[in-house]
């Protein structure tokens, strides 16, 4: 399997657990939601397929992830091959903001990605349906975050309401479907300069 | 056989002995025009009889054969004879630790609200969430240097919807009396210690390595298989959820069932004594729908990533297909049963090269070998193996994040080595050279007739990096 995938939008979504990593997959690929979903264990996937900027079709794996630290050890696995990673924080609980930092760290050095500068990232603040007493974290907190991360898209979404899913999604598939393209090239690139080697030993040996 | 120190083996257990070997059906000897309702009904009468007369190997024998247990109201009497025949708990002494809240309680509550999904009348799932929550706080209050993980509490609410059973009504009840607490407690509690010491650290490693028994096992078994899912190449973190929780994450206990797949799959464990029990069930599923893994591993080729994503979403692919249909997922599972009844030994030898893949104080090693299995009357042992369990965990811990560490340090003494190496090597060759223009003056007196080329520089450098090659 060394051909890469082009065709394939692999979308990591990483967060502490219960900030509803889990409802969001759900409410973008099936358009449902559940109180009754079960903790996540490991990681599960889903696929959709997507149409981006109208022109463009993919088919895009999202992998939802536990959110319970230990199971950061699996990452290795499961990040490897991200073509973007969705950090999900909730709205009414600070400590699943300032976690942000440290998951995308922690993907970072598991996921192995080839320039960490440019890899797209895509920040939500999700449950934004609940009552604006339980709200804890601002907008400003999350859009200092947001810039202080590169700049990365940030969206405030519901999966229960189904506020902005959609919308964060599609910026979700572009982003991914950028990386994947960056990577493509450099691969063609890569593979393009093996070859010129290749034919300028050639040339040396016929000299001789 | 199981054999039970101070206990006596019943006349029932004698006639039962080759049933292990042969057929997992402990009733086989019945003539076949026998129904499963009528044989089902017989059982019944055999395990009542067993715990009338306090034949607990028979118990065990019961469990482990076809149907286990066969029905929900006369289970958890037996669980709870099964497990307290593997250790006594003492009597606590001390009750204000009960007070002292463990540092996992804000992960057990997020758990403890997701959990019974599967259970459609609100007040009942209300009702058991907060039984559920009760065992695991108590239980983790208990012992407050173990820690608690996601998929634990799919364990504990197996246990629970177990005890809360109600056989004559077909629902779950909302309320429980004391006894029946008392006995769900102890037995989360002696389950908890004997078997899952492993996953009660502060960290994945030692599942982690638990799940690399499944590959080692599948090989044994179908070495192409093996190769197909190129399980020598990836790690199985697929079998983490079904592990972790012993099959009760995926496999919900079905209220309208008086004798579901995961309580069968409980009753085998508990009754091997055996936390080798899961792994081997594991492996029999993947061996019981390898054709349709070889199917969609064909097809989905293209669709992922890379190997690792390939093989965790078709086994996921097919693991949920099976369960969407009825009659598919019982048949499946009552097949995977019936292979693992009759295979749940591990050989001696085998056991020796797992040894070398597990912790020291893991439960495979002891309280959970699936052994000659004596009971545990001394709750300090199981003290020791947690204390030995979580200073082996550390260590581990230090030594993995420590390689981390040192990775740049390791590449920089590479680097070193490797110009080392380069400098030795081409004074070695130049030595050759300078030696082989002094021969050839010597032999010829005409020197500059037989000056060494550089191919044959580059040949001896080849050979000699060849020598270093191997010494490495």
């Amino acid at each position: 399997m060394s051909t890469r995938k082009k065709n394939i939008l692999k979308v990591i979504i990483l967060g502490d657990s219960g900030v509803g990593k889990t409802s969001l997959m759900h409410r973008y690929v099936n358009d449902k939601y559940s109180q009754q979903y079960k903790a996540t264990i490991g990681a599960d996937f889903l696929t959709k397929e997507v149409n981006i900027d109208s022109d463009k079709v993919a088919t895009m794996q999202v992998w939802d992830t536990a959110g319970q630290e230990r199971f950061q050890s699996l990452g290795v696995a499961f990040y490897r091959g991200a073509d973007c990673c969705v950090l999900v924080y909730d709205v009414t609980n600070t400590k699943s903001f300032q976690s942000i930092k440290s998951w995308r760290d922690e993907f970072l050095v598991h996921a192995n990605v080839s320039s960490p500068e440019t890899f797209p990232f895509v920040l939500l603040g999700n449950k934004i349906d609940a009552d604006d007493s339980k709200k804890v974290v601002s907008n400003k907190d999350a859009q200092d975050l947001a810039a202080s991360l590169g700049n990365i898209p940030l969206f405030f979404t519901s999966a229960k309401t189904a506020i902005n899913v959609d919308t964060a999604f599609q910026e979700i598939a572009r982003s991914a479907l950028q990386q994947n393209q960056n990577d493509a090239d450099a691969f063609e690139d890569d593979f393009n300069d093996a070859i010129n080697i290749q034919l300028d030993n050639d040339t040396n040996s016929c000299s001789c | 056989m199981t054999s039970i120190i101070g206990l006596g083996i019943g006349e029932w257990s004698n006639k039962l002995t080759g049933s292990d070997a042969t057929t997992d059906d402990c009733l086989s000897f019945l003539p076949s025009f026998y129904n499963d309702k009528t044989v089902k009904e017989l059982k019944l009468k055999v395990i009542k009889h067993a715990l009338l007369s306090d034949d607990t190997p028979l118990i065990y024998d019961l469990g482990k054969s076809k149907g286990g247990f066969v029905s929900n109201e006369i289970r958890q009497i037996c669980w709870h004879k099964v497990l307290t025949s593997q250790l006594i708990l003492q009597p606590r002494t001390n009750v204000d630790g009960l007070n002292i809240p463990h540092c996992d309680e804000n992960q057990i509550d997020l758990d403890v609200n997701r959990s019974f999904g599967y259970i459609s009348n609100e007040k009942t799932r209300t009702s058991l969430k907060r039984i559920l929550k009760g065992e695991i706080v108590h239980f983790f209050r208990s012992y407050p240097k173990l820690r608690y993980y996601q998929g634990y509490h799919d364990i504990v609410s197996t246990f629970i919807v177990m005890f809360c059973y109600d056989s004559k009504h077909y629902k779950l009840k909302t309320k429980i009396s004391h006894q029946t607490k008392r006995r769900l407690s102890d037995c989360i509690e002696i389950y908890s210690l004997l078997y899952l010491r492993d996953f009660l650290m502060d960290s994945l490693d030692f599942p982690i390595d638990q799940l690399g028994i499944i590959p080692f096992l599948i090989k044994d078994k179908d070495i192409t298989l093996y190769q197909k899912l190129q399980l020598d190449k990836i790690k199985p973190f697929f079998a983490i959820a079904s592990i972790l929780t012993i099959f009760s994450h995926d496999l919900k206990p079905d209220t309208m069932n008086d004798n579901c797949i995961i309580f069968q799959i409980f009753d085998l464990m508990i009754c091997t004594h055996s936390m080798y029990t899961p792994l081997v069930l594991y492996s029999n599923m993947i061996l019981a729908v390898k054709e349709n893994l070889y199917e969609e591993y064909d097809k989905n080729l293209e669709n992922f990533e890379n190997e690792t994503d390939l093989v965790h979403g078709i086994i996921q692919k097919v693991l949920i297909q099976s369960m969407q249909d009825k009659t598919t997922y019982t048949k499946l599972w009552n097949n995977v049963l019936a292979t693992t009844r009759t295979s749940y030994t591990i050989a001696k030898d085998t056991q020796k090269k797992i040894y070398k893949m597990i912790n020291k104080a893991s439960p495979l090693r002891n309280t959970g070998s699936g052994m000659k299995l004596v009971r545990i009357v001394d709750q300090n042992y199981i003290g020791k193996l947690i204390d030995k369990g979580i200073s082996l965990n550390e260590e581990n811990h230090k030594k993995l994040s420590g390689n981390n560490n040192d990775y740049y340090e390791e590449r920089k003494y590479n680097k070193i080595i490797k110009a080392s190496l380069l400098i030795g090597v081409c004074s070695i060759a130049l030595g050759a050279c300078d030696h082989k223009m002094q021969l050839s003056s010597h032999v010829f007196s005409a020197p500059n007739l037989d000056i060494p080329k550089f191919t044959d520089v580059a040949g001896i450098l080849s050979e000699s990096l060849k020598d270093i090659k191997n010494i490495i």
